[in-house]
């Protein structure tokens, strides 16, 4: 009787710990993230570099607009970053930007549901095989703004590498994201590359 | 840049067809221009110029028969350092088709809730509450459509507001935005008790709802209560609203959120009032990656003290303190100063209790 007694206490115990009892991986930059591909990565304090997938634990409020700041490094060639912002908890269908490294050429991508940008043309100024540092700023606006500055410009719009609100000639959005972001995480996929110091914070541009 | 000439443009000729139109012979045919003002300082926000004319507001009004009134304005509002000419209100509205009937017409502030029907400048604060900014964006909800009213045959006050409008977009955006499945309609159950000088409160009940073209579903239930009177021979002011939200996209989770604002205001002398903006908002819903409830806040604390020089001339002063809980983040906190001068020219259409 005392051995029922003390299985049905542990078991109670046991079935009143909430959650799934599951914890995160591992801390970059002070932010706790989980693992969708472990592959090759190896981690430091500020560091995540190799070939895998994670996505950050905390969850990023979707009616806020954010910037994303990270530094990163395309390792060799057909090597690639991506940054997956306001995604699902699988990483998935969020805003993504790619950088790669093809034939020494910086490439870089931006894509949000059926929409893809080429975007290569407005970072010929950069070197594809140097470390590069970025801030980017999604707003969570009916059609998604995202504007891209290099980390140490200052943060206007005159100074943005990309501008998804820009214009052509008859006053039509060039790179129109065409839809709203939805998700509430953000994570990495890399590709033979290396990234640090990742930071989520208050949007850059303030506006309205 | 040519859209902005065009918009200057456009505003150049409104004022000179407004001045025409006052010179003309105008007399006996009740049109009415105003034009308000609302200048802003702010200290230490980094979101905001430090000082800048937040919005100037023209606007005509009038009969236009023996059925229908109309009115038509245009307001310039600043972004990015530029001010930006938009056709604000223009709208017909008729109240004599039968007894405790009426409708309107045009682009309007939708009928829902207490700040989105008052223009900001009139606001008894001056900022936005965080939970008006992030479901109605600084100003709150301009749309275009129709809205009917409909005061029941009761022995007490009860009025019911119905409307529809495009629903292209809901808030701020930059563009035309997108023909929604569903177009935005909403619903206001208003009462009204009269406690003679003591007080007269308003009470609300709203809906709000949307099916984007994207397929995100969109309802907001609110309710609102303004209370005015007298208390120990000084007027007072108790205004408060609570809004909460559930969007749900057409893949992925449902968003669940909730804020509310109080302001009670007490006049101190003649044309002095002080009162204390308190404001708080969360997401319920909010999860993190492996599923576990995260907290979070944000609230707001701002005593304002106001003093109407007349019915066409205000200041306010306000000192803000600002917190946020925010999961994965030590709490941030902000404190800012404003200052709010308000003047209006002319006979500014008035506004309901």
């Amino acid at each position: 009787m005392k051995k029922i007694a003390m299985g049905l206490v542990l078991l109670i115990m046991a079935a009143s710990c909430g959650g799934s009892g599951a914890s995160y991986d591992k801390n970059l930059n002070g932010n706790p993230l989980v693992l969708l591909d472990k592959g090759t990565l190896a981690f430091t304090e500020n560091e995540a570099k190799g070939s895998g997938k994670f996505i950050f634990l905390n969850p990023i409020p979707v009616d806020d607009s954010k910037s994303f700041e990270f530094s990163m490094r395309l390792l060799e060639d057909n090597s690639s970053v991506t940054v997956v912002t306001n995604a699902d908890n699988k990483l998935e269908n969020g805003l993504s930007i790619i950088f790669s490294r093809e034939e020494k050429k910086l490439k870089v991508a931006v894509k949000l549901g059926l929409v893809n940008h080429d975007i290569s043309a407005k970072f010929t100024s950069l070197k594809a095989s140097d470390p590069l540092s970025f801030v980017i700023d999604v707003h969570a606006e009916e059609s998604a703004h995202v504007l891209i500055w290099k980390k140490e410009s200052s943060y206007t719009k005159d100074n943005t590498l990309f501008n998804s609100d820009e214009k052509d000639s008859g006053e039509k959005k060039k790179y129109a994201m065409k839809s709203k972001v939805t998700g509430i995480f953000w994570g990495f996929a890399l590709n033979k590359a290396g990234i640090s110091n990742p930071k989520v914070d208050k949007a850059k541009d303030h506006h309205h | 840049m040519k859209r902005n000439l065009y918009k200057k443009f456009f505003a150049t000729l409104f004022f000179l067809i407004s001045s025409v139109l006052l010179n003309a012979k105008t007399e006996g045919t009740g049109l009415e221009m105003s034009a308000s003002v609302d200048f802003l300082a702010t200290v230490n926000d980094p979101k905001q110029e430090t000082f800048a004319i937040r919005e100037a507001e023209v606007s005509l009004f009038a009969p236009i028969d023996h059925r229908f009134h109309g009115l038509l304005s245009i307001a310039a509002h600043r972004e990015d350092g530029v001010s930006m000419f938009e056709l604000h209100e223009a709208f017909i509205r008729g109240d004599k088709f039968f007894s405790g009937f009426s409708a309107k017409a045009g682009q309007f502030f939708l009928g829902v809730g207490r700040l989105n029907q008052v223009h900001r400048h009139d606001w008894p604060f001056i900022s936005p509450p965080t939970v008006f900014k992030k479901y109605f964006g600084n100003e709150g909800i301009l749309d275009t459509g129709l809205e009917v009213s409909y005061l029941l045959p009761l022995p007490f006050y009860l009025d019911i507001t119905a409307g529809v409008t495009s629903g292209w977009t809901f808030g701020h955006s930059h563009d035309q935005g997108k023909q929604p499945k569903i177009p935005t309609h909403y619903g206001r159950l208003k009462t009204f008790i009269d406690g003679g000088d003591a007080f007269g409160l308003a009470l609300g009940l709203n809906y709000i709802g949307r099916h984007s073209s994207e397929g995100e579903r969109l309802h907001i239930f609110g309710l609102d209560g303004v209370a005015k009177g007298e208390i120990f021979g000084r007027n007072y002011l108790f205004q408060t609203e609570t809004w909460m939200r559930q969007t749900i996209p057409k893949s992925g989770e449902k968003n669940l959120s909730l804020g509310f604002y109080l302001f009670p205001q007490m006049e101190l002398v003649k044309s002095f009032k002080l009162g204390v903006l308190f404001d708080y908002y969360t997401i319920l819903s909010l999860e993190n990656v492996l599923g576990n409830k995260v907290s979070n806040s944000d609230y707001a604390f701002s005593p304002t003290l106001a003093y109407d020089a007349s019915e066409f001339a205000s200041f306010k002063l306000a000192y803000k303190y600002l917190r946020s809980n925010q999961p994965g983040k030590v709490s941030e906190e902000t404190h800012s100063a404003e200052f709010q001068i308000v003047f209006i020219l002319g006979a500014h259409p008035a506004h309901d209790f």
